[in-house]
């Protein structure tokens, strides 16, 4: 019988007595495995990261936990057909002692490694020590639970012929190369599938098979007496799904549409802006990258409490235990929820990278702050404050880690912002907004404590409802509380568009992706300003 | 051979040796043995840190990677893939991986040369630290703890990170004509970077820098002016925008030129970029190449990449020989892509990527500076920098962590943080005063797993201060 990669662990015969390696790829294929996984339910690797826990513990760790992941992942572009693979098998382990994290990784996925990590992890905690314990807290885990979850998506990439992936990017191309007044396309897919068993000395075990799913397809159209025109669709950021992500939506279709936009947007007449304050209409990208870096980075608990003073800032929530439930950021239209259970959504798991089952729950109800996006040492700062709150005391199970290589960190959950009840869309807004300036495509840079932002896209002159020229120059400068209290409208449920968005956090730097849910939002008076213009 | 005899449980072993990584790519010629036309990337990392905030440590890590890659550049376009496992089931499947692929070529496209996107630093360049390599995380917990001593005792807060990375790598090409070649590198390097700031937020204080050899990192200096700029920056007062005299520290002039160097680039505006850059072509004549050999910047300004001065090197780097940028303020040379070298046969010996670079320095210390300024700032760091308008490579972002201004002579007081928006190439060309060239804090881009210790990851970068005339600030911010 052909072994599988079922098969994987076995005892090399060639390394030292104990070694376990994984076979992995077969040569007796002729094509990759692309269609065959490991097995991350074996119960052999849940003795692995038992021999790392069990190695911590018996040197003195008060809580240890293991993880490991296999991400297998490969992309495939128009013009140069031929995919990059790429595999990446990590082992991480976190050891605590005395209040101090000790944390140790590698690539080695064998139980003499997995007994080096977890007495590497708690001697690097054990070190800080110095007889003075650290005061911390671990929000204890509620309905603690063990199992394994496979993210549900419909067309496994993994399972899926590369050449028809690869029929399927080259039939788009050619589509598009076909099309009048083009100038060239590019289109690319990414696929990862993350695989990832953790457990903890809580007893805890739990196995995960998530999917990540990106593309982009770009066109460069011939504008009239205007050069090149970008069409970019908007509909393939990352997102937790398979290879439906391309054959269920109709790119052809979109790129149509979205070609028809920059054609039409290039008759218009270029004009000038004039700075000063103007009701902004601004579409759904635009506004879920202002939730992200607005609502979500200054609500992670690490950020707030100055974690992160040294890396990528800290946030305006600077007293928070005063803040909590009593600070208005902004109208009572700012309604924003995490959650990491929407289907679709790249930031979607069971467990979040603590073990912890993660919640829904309100970061701001009528424009006033509610909660901290939080994991368990996160949540035991505010202990007090989430005892007497109706999701009680734990963690609201942000914990993220990348890969077994990175610590798991506080990243942005799945952040919604709450549709309208009345039958709004972008074209409604726009007649109602009457007169102002519309913002497609762009996004923003705010300063290290997400209070000052500075947009910048393409910008549109609105009158009496209609869009009547392209704007050469602008660019929005606002403080946070200020944009969000100027919220006036925001679109109905059926507009609401999803997009994956990433973030960036820590020293060394490591990189996490979350969805944002949004229909497009209407301001009132926002400060526009030429930003080419010196002092 | 076994994983775990190639990268260690000694400390001793944390990343590889040349004559391992050799045998990592012996099993790989095995199932490569006809082919012509490929090569193989063997690397090996290590990284060890510590972090600390609110005044105590908050993570210590240990932690290694290992890449292989296979690339196969017989046909266009090439076929890779790369794995961290080195076991020889793994490593000869990637190599059966990319084989297959190699076979699903375009016939209709032109052979591919060997892309080869890393020149390797030359005999002699010295990058590698013993002491840096075998940094022990037991003495940086005990340097931490005194470095955090004087934010506890101030009541402020402190938080930063000390790192120390080795690295190395193999490469193995054999080329379409059957030639052989192993280039071997190595590198280490070790950062140091505090941010003291008050409870309150109303004041904040940092400090970095970045060395191959940990011995040349003042831990405690490093904390003591992140300590003291915090204490001198605590409660600012606002200014009104507008044009000043500034002070821009190394790590402010180091962001401002980053800018411009990234920008020095050849291929873009030949083919045709997305947006109009500073190279786009002269309508007056038609090509951008008219830009080289005309004065740019002040001078007093040389910019060039040196592989062979430790501060600046990598194991992996730029170019075999040094080359300048900007020579007295002319633009000399532009970075080159080797794919733009092969196709357009241009001379070989100019940069092909964008990384490290140097600033030559003159001899005016920042107290001079100071003294000598009537009325101006002083700027710590400048911060998120984002792109407004391409031909004149003009930028806005903040200032950040201490902003002062002097008054006939003397710092008067701390001002608040400040939009500012300039151009780099307009700063240097109002330059007042030169100070020394010293190391800047050089961070390191995020990236994948994977790509953790792949390629050329580590940027230094050697600036002076500089006093600039009329540096423009658009607004104040409310951030501290």
């Amino acid at each position: 019988m052909m072994n599988t990669r079922r098969d994987f662990i076995k005892h090399s015969s060639v390394g030292a007595a104990g070694i376990v390696t994984f076979p992995k790829l077969e040569l007796t294929r002729k094509k990759p495995l692309l269609s065959e996984s490991l097995d991350i339910e074996d119960p052999r690797l849940k003795q692995l990261v038992k021999t790392a826990i069990d190695a911590a513990v018996a040197d003195g760790a008060s809580y240890a936990d293991a993880s490991l992941t296999h991400i297998y992942g490969f992309e495939c572009r128009s013009g140069s057909l031929m995919p990059l693979l790429s595999e990446d098998m990590s082992f991480g382990v976190r050891a605590l002692y005395d209040g101090y994290w000790g944390f140790a990784a590698s690539p080695t996925w064998t139980s003499d490694e997995a007994a080096r990590l977890g007495k590497a992890a708690l001697r690097q905690a054990r070190i800080n020590s110095f007889d003075k314990p650290r005061q911390m807290e671990l929000a204890p885990i509620t309905n603690m639970s063990s199992g394994h979850w496979t993210m549900p998506i419909k067309d496994d990439p993994f399972k899926i012929s590369l050449d028809e992936i690869l029929d399927f990017i080259g039939g788009l191309s050619s589509f598009i190369q076909l099309l009048p007044e083009t100038a060239g396309n590019r289109i690319i897919t990414t696929f990862r599938r993350n695989e990832k068993c953790f457990a903890s000395s809580l007893g805890q075990n739990v196995t995960q098979t998530l999917y990540f799913t990106e593309g982009e397809v770009r066109e460069s159209v011939v504008l009239k007496n205007r050069g090149l025109g970008q069409v970019l669709l908007e509909t393939l950021t990352p997102a937790g799904m398979g290879f439906e992500y391309f054959r269920d939506q109709d790119l052809r279709k979109q790129v149509l549409v979205a070609r028809e936009e920059v054609l039409e947007d290039g008759r218009l007449p270029i004009e000038p802006l004039d700075v000063g304050r103007y009701d902004t209409l601004m579409h759904e990208f635009v506004v879920a990258d202002l939730i992200s870096k607005t609502t979500g980075l200054a609500s992670q608990t690490d950020r707030v409490m100055g974690f992160e003073a040294n890396a990528d800032g800290t946030s305006y929530i600077n007293e928070p235990k005063e803040m909590l439930g009593a600070f208005k950021v902004g109208s009572p239209l700012l309604n924003i929820s995490a959650d990491r259970s929407e289907h679709g959504s790249v930031n979607r798991v069971k467990w979040d990278d603590e073990g912890v089952n993660p919640i829904k729950f309100d970061i701001f109800r009528d424009g006033i702050l509610q909660n901290l996006q939080s994991n368990r040492e996160g949540a035991g700062w505010f202990k007090d404050y989430l005892d007497s709150s109706s999701t009680g005391y734990q963690s609201y199970g942000c914990a993220t880690t990348p890969s077994s290589l990175d610590v798991p960190m506080i990243y942005n959950a799945d952040l919604t912002l709450k549709p309208s009840d009345k039958a709004t869309s972008i074209e409604s807004m726009r007649e109602a907004m009457g007169n102002g300036i519309e913002m497609r495509r762009g996004g923003f840079t705010m300063d290290f404590q997400q209070i000052t932002g500075f947009g910048t896209g393409q910008f549109f002159r609105v009158k009496n409802g209609r869009k009547t020229a392209v704007l050469n120059a602008g660019a929005l400068l606002f403080r946070t509380p200020e944009i969000w209290n100027n919220l006036i409208d925001v679109g109905a449920a059926q507009s609401v568009r999803r997009f994956g968005m990433s973030e960036r956090k820590g020293e060394p730097a490591q990189i996490a992706y979350h969805s944002v849910y949004t229909p497009p939002a209407l301001f009132k008076e926002v400060t526009v300003i030429d930003p080419t213009k010196k002092a | 051979m076994n994983t775990q005899t190639i990268i260690g449980t000694l400390d001793s072993e944390r990343i590889f040796n040349e004559k391992t990584a050799r045998s990592i790519v012996n099993l790989i010629l095995e199932e490569y043995k006809p082919v012509r036309g490929f090569y193989i990337y063997v690397s090996s990392w290590w990284g060890a840190g510590q972090r600390w905030a609110r005044n105590t440590p908050s993570l210590t890590s240990d932690r290694r990677q290992v890449v292989v890659q296979i690339v196969d550049t017989r046909m266009r376009p090439s076929s890779n893939a790369r794995t961290n496992q080195l076991d020889p089931t793994s490593v000869k499947a990637t190599a059966d991986i990319v084989k297959y692929y190699a076979t699903k070529h375009d016939w209709n496209k032109p052979l591919d040369r060997v892309v080869d996107p890393i020149v390797w630093s030359p005999e002699g360049s010295i990058v590698w630290s013993d002491d840096t390599y075998r940094m022990a995380l037991e003495e940086t917990a005990k340097v931490v703890k005194g470095l955090v001593k004087s934010s506890e005792n101030e009541k402020l807060m402190s938080a930063g990170f000390i790192e120390a990375t080795g690295a190395a790598a193999l490469k193995f090409e054999r080329d379409p004509w059957g030639k052989e070649s192993y280039k071997w590198g190595s590198t280490t390097q070790a950062r140091c970077a505090a941010t003291v700031r008050h409870p309150k937020g109303t004041g904040s204080g940092w400090a970095g820098k970045t060395s191959f050899d940990i011995n040349r990192l003042d831990f405690k200096a490093v904390a003591d002016i992140a300590f003291e700029k915090c204490m001198n920056s605590i409660d600012p007062v606002r200014i009104e925008p507008g044009r000043y005299q500034s002070i821009l520290e190394a790590d402010a002039v180091a962001t401002l030129a980053r800018l411009l160097v990234s920008s020095l680039i050849r291929l873009n505006p030949e083919r045709g970029a997305d947006v109009p850059t500073i190279l786009g072509a002269d309508p007056s004549l038609q090509r951008f190449r008219s830009k080289l050999g005309l004065k740019l910047l002040d001078p007093r300004i040389t910019i060039y990449h040196d592989p062979k001065d430790p501060l600046m090197g990598t194991h992996v780097s730029d170019s075999v020989d040094k080359v300048t940028l900007i020579d007295k303020g002319v633009l000399v040379n532009l970075y080159t892509p080797l794919e733009y070298h092969l196709n357009e046969l241009v001379d070989l010996n100019v940069p092909i990527s964008r990384s490290s670079f140097a600033i030559s320095g003159g001899s005016t210390t920042t107290e001079e500076m100071i003294s000598s300024t009537e009325r101006g700032l002083l700027v710590t760091r400048l911060s998120q920098p984002q792109g407004v308008h391409g031909p004149s490579l003009l930028f806005t972002g903040v200032t950040r962590d201490g902003v002062w201004l002097i008054e006939k002579g003397k710092i008067s007081k701390a001002v608040r943080n400040l939009r500012w928006t300039e151009s780099p190439m307009f700063a240097f060309n109002n330059l007042e005063q030169l100070g020394i060239q010293e190391p800047v804090f050089a961070p390191v881009e995020s990236r994948s797993p994977l790509e953790r210790g792949f390629h050329n990851s580590l940027t230094n970068i050697l600036v002076p201060t500089m006093k600039i005339n009329d540096f423009s600030y658009t607004s104040t911010i409310d951030a501290i």
